[in-house]
């Protein structure tokens, strides 16, 4: 439901109201109107705040159950579960370190003295494309420079090797 | 292959640096395939034939579900599969040379588990016969590696390099010195690992331990092995002074008790394993103190490892229970030390 003042925000709190004929009205608002009608209306004020904190209240377990969801986080690769890896304290698939990676970093300090980034031998492969991704990097900067040089013949060069090194990256 | 054979490892056979104290070097590298489970919830028989695929004839494959339990025994015996892949891995394999100096593990707790043996302390040359093996295997499967973590693996204290460096090492004049307790602290307080002999969870037993990295993150690969070698020079400089000190103001104590053992080992018609564990421990300290000419360092090895469950029974070609399995070992152990 959308605000009925604003017509924006989606609507958070249903104030009860009495019409001119003595009726109750239900005025659904977002949080900045009804803080709004709260404020501008002294009689009203009371029965807003009741509203606020129920919405407080609301707020509060909405944040307790996004905890216990983070709580159930699951790999989605895997389908291995946060609780699961706390009992058996083995990862099921690479995804977990990224899909626990919250979780797994503070224990991974615990369990090697303190160190959470890798320093040692990386896979041939890896270094290779870091390695490309450096110089289509660096080709990038001198082609910029040649395009605002306005030295056309030796950008389409520079583009050209470029093109090849991200399609060389790409067969891979 | 052989390799059921009763024969010695060629990082048993060989004479290594400071064997005098140190028994073996090893390298373990663990590796996971890219967007595969891990093995320890899901093995997959595939794998082992995809990776095996990457290795020459110089190889040969044995699978878990293709050997008999006497086999993987063996194996186990001889520090060439865990007892985790004896146990647990059904589609499990092991990948061995000739020499039996390098032993891949395929779907043990992460897909590979490349270890490199080497006889003494030479964790370099261990090291870069894992690397080189490392390196082939990556040419032409792609691993799990992460730019943060490292290599990937199922247990948190493997990742990062994935390297477990350890030695293997006899110190029976730090045990009778009573000084093993403090220098364990002390290996302990330097970020190492101190632990029985076959590894995790193992009690020492007969003044054999094995010492490794705990930390396998932050470090590269050489700074590892850098700083465990220096750890272990460390131990066998004051293991050699402990023996010479009790070679100097104990010698007929120390001198009577190895040849009590030798007499046992040489009489006994009925043995435990830890009874002939100890004295064997007690006879290689009395060949590294000069009192044997005869024996050689070898054979101390082949006592070890052939008094084993799984080997004598493999000698004897049948099972039998735990009063013939001493009988048998006392018969066996005669054997080779008798052997001149």
């Amino acid at each position: 439901m959308i605000c009925q003042r604003c017509g924006e925000n989606k609507a958070v709190i249903a104030l009860q109201q009495l019409n001119e004929a003595g009726k109750v009205e239900s005025l659904y608002l977002c949080e900045n109107c009804a803080a709004n009608e709260a404020l501008s209306s002294e009689k009203d004020l009371v029965k807003a705040m009741d509203t606020f904190s129920e919405v407080a209240l609301d707020f509060l377990t909405l944040l307790q159950k996004e905890e216990n969801v983070q709580k159930k986080v699951v790999c989605g690769n895997c389908q291995l579960s946060f609780d699961e890896f706390l009992q058996t304290n083995r990862v099921g698939c690479s995804e977990c370190y990224s899909a626990f990676e919250e979780q797994l970093v503070p224990i991974i300090g615990r369990v090697q003295n303190g160190y959470t980034k890798h320093v040692g031998k990386v896979p041939a492969e890896v270094e290779r494309a870091e390695g490309v991704q450096n110089e289509i990097s660096h080709l990038q900067e001198k082609l910029a420079l040649l395009v605002k040089n306005e030295e056309f013949e030796e950008a389409a060069i520079i583009r050209d090797e470029i093109r090849a090194l991200k399609a060389g990256g790409e067969d891979k | 292959m052989n390799v059921f054979e009763p024969r010695l490892s060629s990082w048993l056979e060989n004479a290594g640096d400071d064997d005098d104290v140190v028994l073996s070097s090893r390298i373990r590298l663990a590796r996971n395939l890219k967007d595969e489970k891990f093995p320890i919830y899901e093995q997959k028989e595939e794998i082992v034939d995809q990776i095996a695929e990457v290795f020459d004839d110089s190889f040969s494959l044995f699978k878990m579900n293709q050997i008999s339990l006497l086999e993987k025994a063996l194996l186990v015996e001889k520090h060439l599969i865990s007892p985790y892949m004896m146990n647990k891995s059904e589609y499990g394999a092991v990948l061995l040379n000739e020499e039996e100096n390098v032993s891949i593990m395929l779907n043990e707790e992460d897909h590979l588990r490349i270890q490199c043996m080497t006889p003494g302390l030479r964790l370099f040359d261990a090291l870069e016969a894992a690397l080189q093996i490392d390196g082939y295997v990556e040419e032409k499967l792609t691993y799990a590696f992460d730019k943060q973590f490292g290599y990937l693996t199922s247990c948190l204290t493997n990742v990062g390099t994935g390297m477990r460096a350890s030695v293997m090492v006899h110190l029976p004049g730090l045990v009778t010195t009573k000084r093993i307790k403090s220098v364990i602290e002390a290996i302990r307080s330097l970020g190492f690992v101190v632990r029985g002999i076959y590894g995790e969870g193992s009690m020492p037993a007969s003044s054999i331990f094995q010492v490794s990295n705990q930390v396998t993150l932050g470090k590269t690969e050489t700074e590892i092995v850098e700083d465990l070698t220096q750890v272990m020079e460390q131990i066998i400089m004051q293991e050699r002074v402990a023996r010479t000190t009790l070679k100097q103001k104990f010698h007929i104590a120390l001198e009577d008790r190895v040849f009590r053992s030798y007499g046992l080992l040489m009489n006994c018609r009925i043995i435990s394993m830890k009874e002939a564990a100890d004295a064997i421990s007690d006879i290689r300290l009395g060949v590294e103190l000069g009192f044997f000419e005869h024996i050689s360092r070898q054979k101390m090895n082949e006592l070890v490892l052939f008094s084993q469950p799984a080997f004598l029974r493999k000698e004897a070609g049948r099972d039998m229970d735990e009063l013939e399995e001493k009988v048998i070992r006392a018969k066996v152990i005669r054997e080779i030390l008798g052997d001149k």
